[in-house]
């Protein structure tokens, strides 16, 4: 009887340290990004984990290395991009689930197929594409390859919140005497607005973090983010408190966004699997 | 002026090979409620979506007031709909939703407001008018849709089983309401249910669905007293029907029907079933032997009633009961077979179960099928 009570607290205790250090893993590293980010240079290396001086010179330094300039880029090349992908993706979406399409499957498959090819692949037809028809360096070339990546995957969430409101909802509506545009708007797109947050975050998300496509079609003053962070090579030596702030002001967004929505992305994220 | 209100003429239609629906004429005169009645998947919920204008016929003509209307978009054909799933707006309030077609019909504010209080004061849903049309219990939910549907001024009611999924008491609640419904608004309108009781209970004329056919039409006693065939027979009373089989011989002394099962006994038809005997004279009916089922229903059935039986006699032993308030219902069994009889509460006075008992099946109201092709006998 003993014996076990004490076996049930050494379990207990072992799982709460086996949390504990996973907790630590996954956080250290943000944990090293954000103190380095307000360390003077001097103590970056004296006092690795604490930080006992706070200083916004590497902030400082990383605005006039033009991080500011990229993280605006980042946020219109994000924005288009899923504004774009969105507008498309609901129509697309609601005319796929709704109406019966020829070869619908066919095509279901095929937009989703477009994800299945590595982008790397890609990189360089696109990239002589882009530069013919000028498009590379561009904010519209940039968001528009973005919202080519973000669809398939936009459409096909979608569909599914749309296919799991019964269809007389619609037949209903029309029936009232609404009109399509009125039935999309006003009762479809908010009946799945969950699943359109969350297919928004995922866009966002992605297009935010994207690397390969950014390196090679964006210019010189549609730097995104992720580019700018992998140029940065100090003048003497790596810097890395400059590197830190960067990284600080590219991770926070993305952060705040994904909290203010979580309400709706949680939901979003159960309800095409839960329910039923 | 053209006969009814709405016609339906020669309406098919398929979904790929399955045909839905098979060349159905139907006519509704104004005022009336008539009944699609017909078990799941016969095809009710897509005759409705046709004559609202939502799905179209493959063949055949839609007729208001004497008008093709085959062309007509289902917002001018002055058609209102209960949808089986309800198909309320979740993310708006229930007065959004009751303000749906009013809004769609452009109406001033004040108008509208008034309309929609008169309807929710009318169906007892006044109380909910700001709450979330997710946030609704069942019986609440069909509230709603039903004020919906009939905020809207038209001519024309469907109501696609707007019962359905309630528990007893709603149901008994609405049903009543329904009924006032149609006497105060004297509206048109077309019910479709898989309910017999309800279809009964509400309509003016029934017509039984049947894998995408009608295959009767006619008044709730009619349908209920003479059901065209064995399977309707037993949908209506929810296999409740007492069967008897046996044959038709001819004999010195008339007609004869031989029971075969579950008691073996010859009965002449003039002395148990006089109002049978013209059609079963017939020369081929009993000159081939033709095999048939005695269908009576168990309330037309006594047992121990103390007086004398003028129908036919049996004995049985008495296996159970359930007790359906006023009446019981009465299980016999003989000879592997199951006899149902609504009966009164004063045969409890005693221990019946497990006793036997005599039962009188009163064959004068009894319905007779062909045994082969479950056709009614004598149907013209």
């Amino acid at each position: 009887m003993v014996e076990s009570l004490l076996l049930y607290k050494i379990k207990k205790y072992l799982r709460v340290i086996i949390l504990v250090i996973l907790i630590l893993a996954y956080l250290s590293p943000l944990y090293w990004i954000f103190t380095t980010a307000f360390k003077t240079r001097s103590e970056m290396f004296a006092n690795p984990f604490y930080l006992t001086q706070v200083t916004l010179e590497n902030f400082e330094e990383a605005a006039r290395y033009g991080a500011f300039d990229a993280i605006t880029n980042s946020v219109i090349i994000t924005v288009g991009g899923v504004g774009l992908a969105l507008v498309l993706s609901v129509f697309a979406a609601y005319a796929f689930s709704r109406y019966a399409l020829r070869g619908k499957n066919i095509l279901m498959f095929y937009i989703l197929s477009t994800r299945m090819m590595p982008p790397i692949a890609l990189v360089i037809p696109i990239f002589m594409m882009f530069q013919k028809f000028g498009l590379k360096g561009t904010y519209a070339g940039l968001i528009l390859m973005y919202a080519t990546i973000s669809l398939p995957f936009s459409i096909w969430m979608i569909k599914s919140f749309i296919d799991d409101i019964p269809k007389d909802i619609d037949q209903a509506a029309i029936l009232d005497g609404h009109s399509l545009t009125y039935v999309l708007f006003k009762i479809v797109i908010p009946m799945v607005l969950p699943g359109i947050v969350a297919s928004i975050v995922f866009s966002a998300i992605t297009i935010w973090n994207e690397f390969v496509f950014a390196l090679l079609l964006s210019g010189i003053n549609t730097r995104p983010t992720s580019v700018l962070l992998s140029s940065i090579r100090g003048e003497r030596g790596f810097n890395w408190g400059r590197i830190a702030a960067i990284e600080v002001v590219y991770i926070l967004p993305i952060i705040i966004f994904v909290f203010l929505v979580q309400k709706h992305l949680l939901r979003g994220l159960t309800f095409g699997t839960v329910r039923r | 002026m053209a006969k009814y209100f709405l016609e339906l003429r020669n309406i098919t239609k398929k979904y790929g090979d399955k045909i839905v629906l098979d060349n159905i004429n139907l006519g509704v005169r104004r005022g009336e409620m008539l009944s699609l009645l017909g078990p799941p998947g016969s095809g009710k919920t897509t005759l409705l979506k046709i004559i609202a204008g939502l799905e179209r016929q493959d063949k055949g003509d839609i007729l208001m007031e004497g008008k093709v209307i085959n062309d007509l978009p289902p917002y001018q054909r002055g058609v209102a709909m209960v949808f089986e799933t309800l198909a309320l707006y979740t993310h708006m309030t229930v007065y959004d939703n009751i303000a749906s077609p009013l809004i769609a019909a452009k109406l001033p504010k004040e108008v509208m407001d008034k309309k929609i209080k008169e309807i929710a004061k009318f169906l007892k849903i006044e109380h909910l008018l700001e709450r979330k049309a997710d946030k609704l219990s069942g019986g609440e939910r069909q509230r709603v849709a039903l004020a919906r549907a009939l905020v809207k001024d038209v001519a024309l009611y469907l109501f696609d089983e707007p019962f359905v999924n309630l528990d007893a008491k709603i149901r008994s609640a609405l049903r009543t309401e329904f009924k006032k419904l149609k006497t105060t608004l004297g509206k048109t309108s077309i019910f479709a249910t898989p309910d017999p009781i309800e279809a009964l209970a509400l309509s003016d004329y029934i017509a039984v669905l049947y894998n995408g056919k009608i295959i009767q039409y006619g008044t709730p006693i009619e349908i209920y007293d003479k059901p065209i065939n064995l399977w309707l027979a037993r949908y209506l009373t929810g296999n409740m029907l007492n069967e008897l089989y046996g044959r038709i011989v001819r004999q010195d002394d008339g007609i004869a029907i031989e029971l075969i099962s579950p008691i073996k006994k010859k009965i002449l038809v003039k002395d148990y079933a006089p109002n049978y005997v013209d059609v079963l004279k017939e020369k081929d009916i009993a000159d081939t032997q033709q095999e048939i089922v005695i269908t009576i229903n168990p309330s037309k059935s006594t047992i121990e009633s103390g007086q004398e039986c003028h129908g036919l006699e049996i004995e049985a032993d008495i296996i159970g009961y359930e007790n359906h308030g006023s009446e019981l219902l009465v299980f016999a069994r003989i000879n592997d077979t199951v006899l149902k009889i609504y009966s009164s509460r004063d045969i409890l006075s005693r221990d019946i179960i497990g006793t036997k008992s005599k039962i009188c099946l009163d064959l004068t109201k009894a319905v007779i099928y062909d045994k082969k092709t479950g056709k009614v006998l004598g149907d013209t």
